[in-house]
């Protein structure tokens, strides 16, 4: 479920440190498409790349380059964008010129996917990166540090959050991906039961239909003068009168 | 015999602007804002957003901004470096039309038959500005024809980056921006003493994003983050003041990582509020604000032409977006009808440990 959410996020960043290995969803998210992949390699040499999408129509930039993005053969076709890392990007140009790429490449209409890269263990420029992507990304998945298996998901749409921790597990033979939510021990917090006033009381307080009926039918003596017009009822605070508005228990002392 | 005359300025009225206070209030498209923060935005100041974190909120704010100012025939003036502006033209809502009040002429024809002490008490309002023939309510589920876009007066303002940086400002938008709207305010419409005159509503729309601020990244120390953002603002309040045109600015506070900054920038706005949305907050299964969509909080109003401001009904505010009304209300607590155990009277009974004291129970009766 949520890898299906994942796959139709258009700006999505993968937070990791070292020792993960995102290979296998990064494949599994650009899954049989025929999308022209253009992979600015900042870590892994181009040929890696390569020899992972062997069959795909791939580009491959060692460094990020303005005239690299527009220069696109096929029109019709889309792109599928990986910047692999940001952190690297951010040390070769500046922060805000990096920063003024990605916003380009979201606004570019021919790209129908983002994928960023960043490692969480080695950001430049303190947190604000962190924050600014997270801003940015639509979808982010964030691995767990202590546990290799484990990410956590949160996808952003139409103004709602979608949060879940899942675990990965990948089919070495069918080469499958599967992403399962970890089911937290239910606390079954009970629904408390919704309390109508009638069942506080000891006496019946509520009135079926027939009752308020009668309660309709009821003529008190008074209203038909006022009604004619003829009287009105005056009502006066008494001096003693109070309105209910401290504890009338107050003298019980208990 | 001499008297005392109060000094008018002969204020022609301009479409869709109310006088309080000898100045010109322009409503902000939602009438329950417009009463919180007391009667609108004056004209010649800044209004001041601070985004929720997703920003689907404040979007919404400043789409009924604009489509007021549609609505007035005022002129408009977008700005943003984060999207196109025109996208967000095209999504304006449409106005309503006026619900006929049936609903509180039903509830006050009901009259008393006993317990007369009662009727004058009125009723509990919640909502604000319900009652207030100031400003429109929108459906935003329908979106302004582009023929009345096309014949509104609209300046588009695009910001991109460009390198000739020769002004005191680090990021070049600022500058940019501020030039932009120079040259529109230029118009004679614009000046406070022109007879012809019309409002200009100046919307930026998440002024602050990364990309205003990321120049600002690029060094370790944190002196400089956020200077150009303030100077903007302070420049901006001084060109606006002596004109007839509304600054509307959101601003996605929670991506700065000072503090101080909102702080100061509160200082160069005239109103300003905050929204806390509960999108992905833990607040948002709370069952105390099911009945909501979010917390409003406003974090300054200022006393224009008058010695106090105005001081809201209650700070305690939320709102709920519906199809056809932005409703900002007093926050209130679901009654109370469980019988649980830790009200305040069954702690008393169970405690009386010291000087001998007792157990309810103990007692048998």
């Amino acid at each position: 479920m949520s890898l299906f959410k994942l796959k139709t996020v258009p700006t999505l960043l993968i937070e990791d440190d070292c020792n993960k290995n995102i290979l296998p969803i990064i494949t599994e998210l650009i899954g049989n498409t025929d999308c022209i992949l253009k992979i600015f390699c900042y870590e892994q040499p181009v040929h890696c790349w390569q020899s992972i999408f062997k069959e795909k129509s791939i580009q491959c930039f060692k460094e990020f380059q303005k005239e690299d993005c527009t220069r696109i053969t096929d029109k019709s076709k889309k792109v599928i964008c990986i910047i692999d890392s940001v952190n690297q990007m951010a040390l070769d140009m500046s922060w805000d010129e990096c920063l003024r790429n990605i916003k380009n490449l979201q606004n570019d209409c021919s790209i129908i996917k983002l994928i960023i890269v960043l490692h969480t263990d080695c950001i430049p420029n303190a947190s604000k990166l962190r924050v600014n992507l997270n801003h940015m990304a639509n979808g982010i998945i964030t691995y767990d540090s202590k546990n290799c298996y484990k990410v956590s998901i949160q996808i952003k749409k139409n103004g709602k959050f979608f949060k879940s921790e899942e675990m990965i597990s990948y089919d070495r033979m069918a080469s499958t991906l599967k992403l399962t939510p970890i089911v937290k021990a239910d606390k079954k917090v009970q629904e408390p039961e919704k309390i109508s006033p009638g069942n506080l009381t000891t006496f019946k307080i509520e009135m079926d239909q027939t009752q308020q009926l009668e309660k309709h039918k009821l003529k008190l003596p008074y209203m038909s003068k006022i009604k004619e017009g003829q009287g009105k009822v005056y009502y006066e605070p008494d001096a003693v009168d109070d309105w209910d508005d401290e504890d009338p228990d107050d003298d019980l002392d208990i | 015999m001499t008297s005392f005359h109060k000094k008018s300025l002969s204020l022609s009225s301009i479409n869709g602007t109310k006088l309080k206070n000898n100045l010109p209030y322009i409503s902000s498209g939602i009438p329950s804002l417009d009463f919180i923060i007391g009667g609108g935005l004056p004209v010649g100041g800044i209004f001041l957003v601070e985004e929720d974190v997703l920003g689907s909120y404040s979007r919404v704010l400043t789409k009924y901004f604009l489509a007021e100012g549609v609505v007035c025939k005022h002129d408009l003036f977008i700005a943003s470096a984060d999207e196109n502006t025109e996208e967000i033209v095209k999504e304006l809502p449409q106005v309503c039309t006026v619900p006929s009040d049936e609903k509180v002429n039903e509830l006050s024809s009901s009259e008393m038959k006993i317990a007369w002490r009662y009727e004058g008490l009125g009723q509990v309002e919640s909502s604000f500005g319900s009652n207030a023939n100031f400003g429109h309510n929108f459906d935003l589920s329908r979106h302004i024809g582009i023929d009345t876009i096309n014949n509104c007066n609209i300046t588009h303002c695009r910001l991109e980056q460009n390198e000739n940086n020769l002004n005191s400002f680090k990021n070049d938008l600022y500058y940019t921006l501020l030039i932009k709207i120079k040259e529109g305010l230029i118009k004679e419409e614009y000046n406070i003493n022109s007879k012809n005159k019309n409002i200009l509503r100046v919307c930026i729309q998440s002024l602050g994003s990364p990309v205003w601020m990321a120049m600002d990244c690029d060094h370790d120390t944190n002196i400089t983050y956020g200077q150009d953002l303030l100077k903007f603002v302070y420049c901006l309040r001084v060109l606006l003041r002596s004109t007839n045109a509304v600054g509307f600015i959101t601003v996605p506070s929670h991506l700065f990582d000072d503090d101080r900054i909102m702080k100061r920038l509160l200082y160069s706005v005239d109103n300003a509020v905050r929204i806390e949305s509960f999108a992905g907050s833990s607040k948002e299964t709370n069952p105390v604000y099911n009945e909501y969509h979010g917390l409003f909080h406003i974090t300054k109003l200022s006393a224009v032409h008058s010695l106090v401001p105005f001081i809201p009904p209650s700070l305690d505010l939320a709102f709920k977006l519906r199809r056809k009304k932005f409703v900002i209300e007093k926050l209130h607590l679901p009654p109370e009808l469980q019988e649980s155990s830790e009200r305040e009277q069954d702690d008393i009974t169970a405690i009386p440990k010291t000087c001998g004291g007792f157990k309810k129970k103990d007692i048998d009766f």
